[in-house]
């Protein structure tokens, strides 16, 4: 893909992943195939900002995890009241950091 | 996720699960007033859908299957969950095998179906609405 192409996508999106993540991710979409950029911009990456909103509000109900596709976690914190409240509060400092990795992930899946 | 990550998170989580139950049993017995965790409530004053899931699971303990329903049926998935999920876990370690990180996949899947998740909230609502009305 062309290196323009690649600096715009990342600037559209920079918010979605971890700033660590940025070189690994310039480089595999330098190597991508023109015909998937499309693809890129249709994928529906989860806002790290919206996920802490729904964690701030409905994070006790396990809707962040939902949201995200914890499903697995998300039925664990509805079923103990949000783990007791604790597992809460420690979702809201670590939401955004799991919602970027969800999105790094999904990201890998369409580079594949 | 990573499936030792997975395995280790269960099991810590029913470990810590186990204790809960433990202390709450302990604290019924010596007369004591059980602990009042749930955020939801302290701040709000209504129960939350899963209030009353320990007492649940504890009179479930004791054969006591019409209280725990009473009390909350998500003692019955809860009580379930803490039964077999590390012993399928200890299992799967010993074994070297991954039967429990395929069904866990597979679980999500099966929740995330749009038909699986709105009757999951269409219940879960409707337990809420009871647990409010009895005032767990």
């Amino acid at each position: 893909m062309e290196a323009q192409k690649v600096d715009m996508f990342l600037i559209m999106n920079n918010k979605f992943f971890e700033p660590h993540q940025m070189p690994y991710i310039r480089e595999r979409l330098l190597l991508l195939d023109e015909s998937k950029y499309m693809m890129l911009h249709t994928a529906g990456f989860k806002d790290p900002t919206i996920s802490l909103v729904v964690s701030l509000l409905g994070g006790h109900f396990g809707i962040d995890r939902f949201l995200i596709g914890d499903t697995g976690l998300g039925v664990a914190k509805l079923l103990t009241c949000g783990g007791l409240g604790i597992w809460t509060i420690i979702d809201w400092f670590l939401i955004m950091g799991r919602t970027k990795e969800v999105n790094f992930e999904k990201l890998q899946q369409l580079l594949m | 996720m990573p499936k030792k990550k997975l395995y280790l998170l269960i099991l810590g989580f029913a470990l810590a699960g186990y204790s809960w139950v433990i202390l709450n049993h302990y604290l019924l017995k010596t007369n004591k007033p059980t602990l009042n965790v749930c955020l939801f409530r302290q701040v709000t004053g209504i129960p939350c859908p899963s209030c009353g899931t320990t007492h649940a699971v504890l009179s479930i303990t004791k054969g006591d299957f019409r209280q725990a329903l009473d009390e909350n049926i998500l003692g019955f998935p809860a009580a379930l969950m803490l039964v077999i999920f590390p012993v399928w876990i200890l299992i799967d370690l010993f074994r070297k095998k991954e039967s429990f990180y395929r069904f866990y996949f597979w679980a999500e899947y099966f929740l995330r179906k749009k038909w699986v998740a709105y009757f999951a909230l269409v219940f879960l609502l409707a337990n809420w609405g009871w647990n409010i009305y009895k005032n767990v």
